[in-house]
Parts: structure tokens; sequence; C-alpha cells
């Protein structure tokens, strides 16, 4: 089977369209599934979809995401594990151009697609093209967003890092971009030019917690350059996109300071003389660019993503009820 | 309401039946039980008379090894307090009656009785009594464990501590216990609740790597918010003042394999802390007895001793 689909749901009414929208994919039936992982705590109420060979539904008793999550792909049989929200769907034809994505770059752990970003009255707010491909550790610890709903991520790699970080590591609503850190750290990134998902965008009605973002973010950064082998990777990381690989090596030395100011505040101060280390070591291996200015602006400035970049006048609308302070 | 959730991952050993009806045959005072059985084998489970049971739901995992196919059966339970059986091992008739008797005077998140150990040729071995009361966090960073098949683990808390972690296959009981530890309690009943084989024949613990990633477990632990404090409140005589500095030290010495140069001295740092802080235990010859010597578990010892006694 090539892929599995898992929909954890609190029972949102939108949940028919998310499962149909995989079901309607134009692939051959014996290879996808979807698990619809029902953490409402109450039964479903029935629906057509219910009776397909192909949809497994499983109840876990009102945990979070990141365990319905991780329960829906033990489960899984496919070789790569697509992760849907209830509120989101898939454009016809997504899975094919994931698949030929996938066949062309074989040795990607993680493939995706570009996203429609909608309000909630379904109104398009932007079609967003993420441009990461093969190693972008750190591209992902700028917090650069690739949605998972957009993606797929290979089962094997999956397990290796352990699944979706649990409560005691991440309180939910960072574990999708945990997640793609964690996986860019292994393996290599793929994408398709075609857009293959519509997202619901804002916090109005959304399960994520986003006063708690900066916190959780903190947490999954730390956890991230904790990673045995992590500055390898991040240094061969800047030089993945070679027209921005002096910003790159400035970022490096920004996030491994960020962390240095973050455990001194923590009282960890041998923690913190080993990102010093690391950063000073950056440094080093940064010499040939510290004649460019994009490498101090790097250095000197925290990442923009792409979706808050392309989003900016609109962010302040979309999220009414969040406080952006730690 | 639910009590008690069992949850037995099975690779489909025949043995899986004597688990289930141990479990089924149990009887609960207030409140039922459900068993879970993740059938992580790859392949459906022969028909048997238990599945047929209302207590009984049968969840399929893609051979995903034991903590995930764990942390799936307890994402899908209901009941207060969790009970993690593997499928070769069973419940003696009563087991659950002490437990329940236990929950009601106890608010210790992690409750246990005794193990008898079976071998494979279901003769029986020792029996382990663990004498581990409240915070007994030094004694099970030192090595001291209870199985899981003895124990109800209180549901809310194995969910607020993130479950079984899924990157350690073998040591992930003990992982559990010291992460469960570190801010809550255990209590114990003097009474036997489960029959557990051992042997590494047919065992589906990774017995090559279970030293290294216990090591590796045990430093992720150290590295925790709290521990110091957490250690030296349970390290009351000499010889577990002993045990602390101890861990610390090995702890060097790996780190510095490792070449962690940084958690290296934090730990040479952690160690002098608990030197300085033991006080007159210094002029113990247990406390020095204790740094210098590994540890060899008192439950075993015991249970050693007893069977020796016993002939």
């Amino acid at each position: 089977m090539i892929c599995s689909t898992i929909i954890p749901t609190i029972g949102r009414d939108t949940l028919s369209r998310a499962v149909k929208s995989v079901l309607q994919q134009d692939f051959d039936a014996d290879e996808f599934e979807v698990i619809v992982v029902n953490d409402s705590g109450q039964p479903l109420p029935h629906a057509d979809w219910m009776d397909s060979k192909q949809v497994t539904v499983l109840h876990t008793n009102r945990l979070n995401r990141s365990v319905a999550r991780n329960t829906g792909a033990a489960i899984a049989r496919g070789r790569y594990l697509h992760f849907l929200d209830d509120d989101d769907w898939m454009l016809p034809d997504a899975f094919q151009h994931l698949w030929h994505q996938s066949k062309v770059k074989p040795q990607a752990g993680w493939v995706y697609g570009g996203f429609r970003l909608v309000n909630n009255e379904g109104e398009t707010v932007k079609e967003i093209h993420p441009s990461e491909t093969g190693n972008c550790f750190v591209h992902m610890l700028a917090s650069e967003w690739i949605p998972i709903q957009a993606s797929w991520v290979d089962a094997g790699i999956f397990f290796t890092i352990g699944g979706f970080a649990h409560l005691n590591s991440l309180e939910g609503g960072y574990e999708d971009i945990d997640l793609s850190r964690m996986v860019s750290r292994h393996c290599d990134f793929a994408t398709t030019a075609k857009t293959v998902t519509v997202i619901r965008y804002g916090d109005a009605g959304s399960t994520t917690d986003y006063n708690n973002l900066l916190r959780q973010n903190r947490r999954s950064r730390e956890k991230s350059l904790n990673m045995t082998g992590a500055f390898g990777r991040l240094k061969a990381s800047a030089q993945t996109d070679k027209s921005h690989a002096s910003y790159w090596h400035g970022q490096i030395i920004y996030y491994y300071l960020v962390s240095v100011y973050w455990n001194l505040k923590q009282k960890n101060p041998m923690k913190a003389l080993s990102r010093l280390t690391f950063a000073m070591l950056a440094f080093l291996i940064s010499i040939p660019h510290i004649l460019s200015l994009d490498f101090w602006r790097g250095a000197l400035h925290h990442h923009h993503n792409l979706v808050r970049v392309t989003l900016a006048d609109l962010e302040r609308k979309l999220y009414t009820k969040t406080v952006w302070k730690n | 309401m639910i009590y008690c959730s069992t949850i037995i991952p099975t690779v489909g050993r025949s043995s899986l039946v004597r688990a289930v009806e141990s479990v089924l045959q149990q009887h609960l005072p207030d409140g039922g039980f459900e068993v879970i059985v993740v059938n992580d084998s790859g392949k459906p489970l022969p028909k048997a008379g238990w599945q047929t049971s209302e207590r009984v739901q049968i969840i399929n995992t893609n051979k995903r090894e034991r903590s995930v196919a764990r942390n799936t059966g307890a994402a899908a339970a209901k009941g207060m307090y969790l009970h993690f059986l593997d499928d070769d091992d069973w419940v003696v008739p009563g087991g659950y009656q002490h437990l329940w008797k236990l929950s009601q005077t106890s608010s210790a998140n992690w409750l246990y009785g005794m193990t008898q150990l079976v071998n494979r040729q279901d003769q029986p071995q020792i029996r382990l009594r663990h004498n581990l009361h409240g915070n007994c966090f030094i004694q099970v960073m030192s090595g001291e464990w209870i199985p899981l098949q003895s124990s109800w683990i209180e549901r809310k808390t194995f969910m607020q501590i993130g479950g079984f972690n899924p990157l350690l296959a073998g040591p992930e009981d003990i992982d559990l216990l010291r992460r469960i530890l570190l801010q809550h309690e255990v209590a114990e009943t003097p009474n036997l609740i489960a029959q557990v084989i051992i042997g590494g024949e047919g065992s589906t613990t990774d017995y090559v790597h279970h030293p290294e990633a216990s090591r590796w477990a045990r430093e992720q632990i150290l590295n925790a918010s709290g521990v110091y404090t957490r250690m030296a409140i349970s390290a009351v005589s000499p010889s577990w003042k002993g045990r602390m500095l101890r861990v610390y030290l090995t702890s060097i010495i790996w780190n510095l394999k490792q070449r962690r140069l940084f958690a290296a001295l934090s730990r040479a740092y952690f160690s002098l802390m608990s030197l300085m802080q033991s006080g007159t235990s210094l002029l113990s010859k247990h406390f020095w007895a204790a740094v210098i010597k590994p540890y060899a578990s008192l439950t075993f010892e015991r249970g050693f001793q007893e069977a020796k006694e016993a002939d």
C-alpha cells in the first residue's frame, strides 16, 4: 500500500468533506486507505463513507492531536503517511502529483505540494508554494512551515523519530513543525509544483492553542539542536540554496545565540556554553560570507517564514483571538 | 465507569489466551474493567472464545514494536488506571482486588504488588517484593524496577508524561517508571499480582542494544529539570547518598565517551554538589561502598535469599 491518510477528528461536521476528498482521489483503491481517529469521546453520526472498505474508524479517548495522530499512524499500512485535519480537504489529483514526485525523488522522506489557504467562509486567502527541497534543516529550524496536510511522510522515518511529540515535551499546536524539523534532520524533502490541499486558516474554531506557540517553538528548537549531528546537518543545509547561502549561514549563528540566551534564562549555564561554542564554530565556517549584507541580516534577525510574509496584512484579521506574546 | 483498562500487546503468541482469560476472570467491587488487545503481529489473530466478550476490544497495529503498540492501546483506553500485561504473562486470581483495595486508600499514581517470575518451562523462579514506597526516585535511578505486569498506572498521569518513549525497545518500562517518579509516587500491596515469564529465548526485548538504550534513556532523564532535588529528597541513607553520587560520576564518564563535553561538565558540577551535601554520610563506609560498587538489586537479592531458605 502506498499511502495512509490519517484524519483525527473532534466531530466537526466538515469531516465528511475531508474523507470524501481523499476517497475520490484518482488512485488505485488498493494503494491507499483512510484512518479516521475519532477523539471526540462520542460516536460519530453515521455517514456513507463509513461503509467504504478503505476506511477504518478508530476511537481514542479525548486526548490531543498528537496522540490521536500517532494512534492512527500505528495501524497504518501505507509506505507514506498523510495527516489531514477534519476541516481541510484534498484537491482532485493531489495523490497523483505527490506519487509522481515521490518516484522522481525516491530518497526523499517528505514529499509535499502547494496549498491553498481559505478563511472560515471558504474564500481563498492565498495560494502558497514553498520551495524547500533536499536538506532543509536550517529552514525548518527557522520555522518555515510545510503543512502536513499537503505532505506525504515516509512511514519508516516517522517511526524512527518516534512520531509526533507527546504532551510532556510539546503542549500541542507546534507538533507539525516539530515533526518537520525532526524529519529534516534525517532526510531530504521533495516538492511538486502543483497545489494539493485546501487548508482552513485562522484561529476561529481552531483546536490549536496559538497563545502557547512561542514557548513551544522554543522547546522544539532546543530539541532539534540537541539531536546528534545537528550542527553538521545545519551546516550542510545552509548550502542547499546556493543563492542564499550567506543568509542561511547567518541564521545558524542567530539560532545558536538565541539558544544561548534562552538557556541562561533557564539556568542551564553548561548548555548555554555548549551553544556558544557552536555559535562560534558556525561563525568560523561562515568567514567567507562575512562581507555579505545577507549574512548579517541572517545573523541578527529572526526569520519570517513564507506564509507570514505573504499574509503580512491579512494575519491580523485572521487571528483576532490571539495575543502574540510569550 | 471503567476502573481499569488492561492493555495486552501481542505478537501472536499462543499464550495470549491465558493472558486475556486471567484478566476476564478478575472481579472488581465497583466499576468494570476492559481489555484492549493490540495485535502487532501484522496477521489476523486466530479465532478464540474471548474475542466475543463485551469487555474485549482488538486493535491491529502494523508491526510497530511494543512501545507504540502499548501507547496505541492506552490512547483507546477509558479506565482510571492502566494495566500493561504481556501476551506470555498472566494475572493471578484476586490480583485486581488487591490493587483495587490499595487504590481506595492510596493516592499514589503507580500502584503495584508482588511478581512471581516463571521460566519458559512454567517453573516458578524467584518472587519479587520490591519494598519501594512514595518517592523512590534514587532507587529506580540506581537500577530498581517494578514490572508493569504487576502495576496499575493512573491513566491521567500516563498521558501527562506522554506515555512510553517509542524510541526505546527494551528499557521502556523502567524509563516510564523513572519519568513518573520524577513527579509522582508509588504504593505497594504485599500481595501477589502477576506471573511473569523470564528468559531471552522467544522474548521480544532487544537485549543486544538494551544496555546502550538504558544508558541513553537515563541520560535523558538526568537532563530534565528538577532531577537533582528529587533524587536528593529520596536519598535518605548514607548508601543512597553514595548511589546518587555514583549516578552523576558514571554519567560524566559516559558523556566524555560520547564527546559531550559540556554535559560532562554539568554532571561534574552536580557530583560536587551531591558530595558537598552528603555531610556526615561521608564518614560512613556504606556511602563509599555505594560509590564504588555497581548496583545489585535488593529486590532480586531478597528473592534469591527467600528461594534458598524455602529449599
